[in-house]
């Protein structure tokens, strides 16, 4: 048994590893309530295990889990005004139970977001396994291929492209961006983290409960006739988002807050902006679909006919994408301030046109709730797409921003094309793409023709891999430094990231032609005439798989083995890199005092901070 | 030193009380679905079987306890340890007898779940029951932690946090009495 380190200094308690603890609490929940309800509302049959008994054994679950990681003594304990016996480890084990340093919860939500992108990953190789032959020939029933496609989008959608950057990134940097300490919501951070693996282990699991065939999107009327596996989608999709919404929740706090002397907010890091922008959103419309698949969860279990097909299938689907679209500028903003967050710094030239660079990302935010329409023109008279058709090209608009900024910071810089450099590239390049084939989507008479097609699978692939993930390994290899205190192998990153841009390319520029070409997505099966395309993308497709794993593999590497990386390698201009690599536990000895922005370059610059003196790095 | 670390603690404190009300705001969205969602399905149809006088009953319960829940918090600022843990352990009276009431009101199946307004009504008053429930174990958890926290008046966060949560939830039972019971 391992030990972690006790509140007193005079003796060390024994106790059950955290997760392990989590695991078996979960474990004994979920029996219970079961055994409960199943005791209390015998259905027909009296099958021990029920869609209702199952759904309050995993409330149950869940809330084991959260305690028996360490919620227990961090949360509830103190509630009742009682002293934990054990505190929070300070070794290695802090990673694996409820941490409340920022920065142990921000390397626990990356650690989570990988493992669910291989895994969600993992899942895409099996479904371009299928899509290798025009007849089924890997998967045995069309409705274990439409569940694959659902675990896959969903496990994607809302632990990886909506947590990475927030609660991976977005708890780490944020508070060494702004010169704080600590985060003021540090116990719920801490809590949101291990809501995670809830999540994906219940997403996950759900076809064993019965295949289900909505995607990640629940669509009705299709969950209400599915097997019980839609049951687990709800609740997995519930952890998840709650996740996101406690993280956004302690991070404007913190940057309202906590930002140092100094620190205003038009001198706010652009990485910050974009982090600020995007847990508002989160804030908004992440309750909106939790109460909307809680409904959906009510018309299963009482059952009700709330968005069957006797009641308005409309309205769940209105209720759907008014958090559907959204949903994409929460995962893509943050990329858009990562680009403006890099590039300046890899082109150590000034900023170009910060302020609108800032509006473009608020804009985008304001504008996103206006446009889910668009995913709807079929269902939907003429007159009716016209505003929503027009505030999609709209968002454009800010949207050009983020691009305009980028761009005039490298127009005669001297760009150092390192790894992240070069990815962060890459990403506009990619999001590029996705972003004009958008808007060929808002316009009806292009949505209407190439509507379900694998031509909308390739533009929403190009705005999420191409731009936020693109952006997020950029990023990675950027903060590396910065988080372990090592570097990378600059050949292997750059090799590895030309990899994938290539494969990227080849498999989803493919995918925009089959779509054209007429294929459907939602089916395992095609005509044979689309066939040498999907090879095409397949293999593609598996060299992509291979070439992320290839990426973490390296990070991973780096981050232990790597040699040791300089105070500031890249001479970025931001608040983190004035303390040690890695951070001590309250990141600063002396609160920074910043006397200007961030991004201005060349010989008239200023100093940034007051008490430079006070705040030299020491090396950990 | 100690007067930076005066004002870290004003702000800190500044910033718990922004972020709670922040958490607050966030919780009113998932009632606007829920009302929407009455509205698309059953416009302002209210059943003629729905007892007025029993939710009025219920609603008037909530008041009343959220009337103990916030003299509480008045009590604690005048540093009255003792009337802040007697208006809070009313407060918690109150609420479980309005519960009781919400089961009663139930059991009686006035409201058929099978019809339109009954599983919107069901849906909305549930979850306002759940935010209740939740409301009463921290309300507990805070009476419970007064005796050992040593509230007074310059130290009451959690007991301030817990009312405003009360009122909040109180609140939304209130306009669901409203929005389901007369309009």
């Amino acid at each position: 048994m391992a030990q972690n380190v006790v509140a007193t200094n005079t003796h060390k308690v024994r106790v059950m590893p955290p997760m392990l603890r989590g695991f078996l609490w979960a474990g004994i929940a979920f029996l219970l309530l079961n055994s409960i309800t199943a005791a209390i509302r015998p259905d027909v049959g009296h099958p021990f295990f029920t869609e209702v008994s199952i759904t309050i054994g995993w409330v149950g679950a869940v809330i084991g889990w959260l305690l028996g990681v360490g919620a227990y003594e961090g949360m509830v304990l103190p509630l009742f005004g009682v002293t934990p016996r054990v505190g929070e480890a300070t070794d290695w084990r802090r990673y694996f139970a409820f941490a409340t340093d920022h920065k142990v919860v921000g390397i626990q939500y990356l650690t989570s977001s990988g493992c669910a992108f291989i895994l969600a990953g993992g899942i895409a190789m099996t479904m371009r396994i299928e899509l290798a032959s025009s007849t089924m020939y890997f998967f045995h029933y069309s409705d274990q291929y439409l569940s694959a496609v659902g675990v896959h989008g969903a496990i994607m959608m809302f632990s990886v492209a909506t947590v990475a950057l927030v609660g991976g990134l977005g708890n780490y940097m944020v508070p060494l961006m702004i010169g704080a300490k600590t985060s003021v919501f540090s116990k719920l951070s801490g809590l949101g983290q291990w809501l995670i693996p809830a999540g994906v282990l219940t997403l996950a699991f759900s076809p064993i409960l019965g295949y289900w065939t909505t995607g990640w999107r629940g669509y009705e009327p299709l969950g209400s006739q599915d097997a019980s596996g839609i049951i687990f989608y709800y609740l997995g999709v519930a952890a998840l988002t709650m996740s996101s919404v406690i993280v956004s929740l302690n991070l404007v706090v913190t940057i309202v807050f906590n930002r140092a002397p100094g620190v205003t907010w038009a001198r706010l890091p652009m990485f910050v902006w974009g982090i600020l922008t995007v847990s508002i959103l989160n804030l908004i419309w992440l309750p909106e679909i939790q109460m909307t698949f809680i409904l959906q969860l009510l018309d299963r279990l009482v059952p009700l006919n709330l968005f069957n097909a006797a009641g308005s299938v409309l309205t769940q689907l209105e209720l759907f994408w008014l958090f559907g679209h959204p949903e994409v500028y929460i995962v893509v903003v943050p990329a858009f301030a990562l680009w403006n967050e890099i590039i300046p710094v890899m082109a150590q030239k000034s900023l170009f046109a910060r302020s609108w660079a800032v509006i473009g990302l608020i804009f985008v935010m304001m504008l996103s709730g206006l446009v889910w329409a668009h995913h709807m023109f079929t269902n939907m008279r003429n007159s009716e797409m016209f505003p929503f058709s027009f505030f999609t090209e709209m968002i454009s608009i800010p949207t050009g921003f983020a691009f305009m900024a980028a761009i005039g910071t490298l127009w005669k810089s001297r760009y150092r094309l390192t790894t992240p450099g070069l990815l962060i590239l890459m990403s506009i390049f990619n999001f590029l793409h996705g972003g004009v084939t958008g808007v060929f989507l808002a316009d009806p008479p292009v949505n209407l023709q190439v509507h379900d097609t694998m031509f909308v699978v390739a533009h929403f692939h190009y705005t999420i891999i191409g731009g936020m993930v693109f952006s997020w390994i950029a990023a990675m290899y950027y903060w590396l430094p910065k988080m372990s205190g090592r570097m990378y192998n600059e050949f292997w990153g750059k090799f590895l990231s030309i990899w994938i841009f290539i494969a990227f390319n080849t498999a989803f520029s493919t995918m925009f032609l089959v779509g054209l070409e007429g294929m459907n997505r939602w089916v395992p099966t095609y005509p044979p005439y689309l066939h040498p395309l999907n090879l095409i993308i397949s293999i593609a497709a598996w060299t992509l798989g291979v070439g992320f794993v290839l990426h973490a593999v390296h990070i991973v590497w780096a981050w232990k083995k790597g040699p040791r990386a300089p105070e500031n390698p890249w001479n970025g201009h931001t608040l983190e890199w004035l303390t040690s690599s890695p951070p001590p536990q309250h990141n600063f000895d002396v609160t920074p005092e910043v006397i200007d922005g961030f991004y201005n370059y060349g010989d008239d610059a200023d100093p940034i901070v007051a008490n430079l003196s006070e705040l030299k790095p020491k090396q950990t | 030193m100690q007067e930076e670390a005066a004002l870290d603690a004003e702000r800190h404190s500044a910033a718990l009380q922004w972020g709670f009300r922040l958490f607050l705001m966030v919780q009113v969205i998932p009632f606007v679905v829920l009302f929407t969602v009455r509205y698309e399905l059953d416009g302002y149809y209210v059943a003629p079987t729905v007892n007025q006088w029993l939710g009025g009953a219920s609603a008037l319960l909530m008041l009343i306890s959220i009337w103990y829940a916030v003299s509480s918090l008045s009590a604690i600022r005048q540093d009255d340890l003792i009337a802040m843990q007697h208006r809070m352990k009313s407060a918690i009276g109150v609420g479980l007898l309005y519960m009781a009431l919400i089961i009663y009101e139930w059991s009686q199946r006035s409201i058929p779940v099978g019809t339109r307004y009954g599983e919107n009504f069901y849906t909305t008053l549930g979850v306002s029951a759940f935010y209740t429930v939740a409301g009463l174990f921290v309300l507990v958890a805070i009476a419970v932690r007064s005796g050992r926290a040593h509230f007074n008046r310059h130290n009451y966060w959690d007991a301030q946090a817990a009312t405003w949560y009360w009122v909040f939830q109180g609140l939304t039972a209130v306009v669901a009495y409203i929005y389901f019971y007369w309009i």
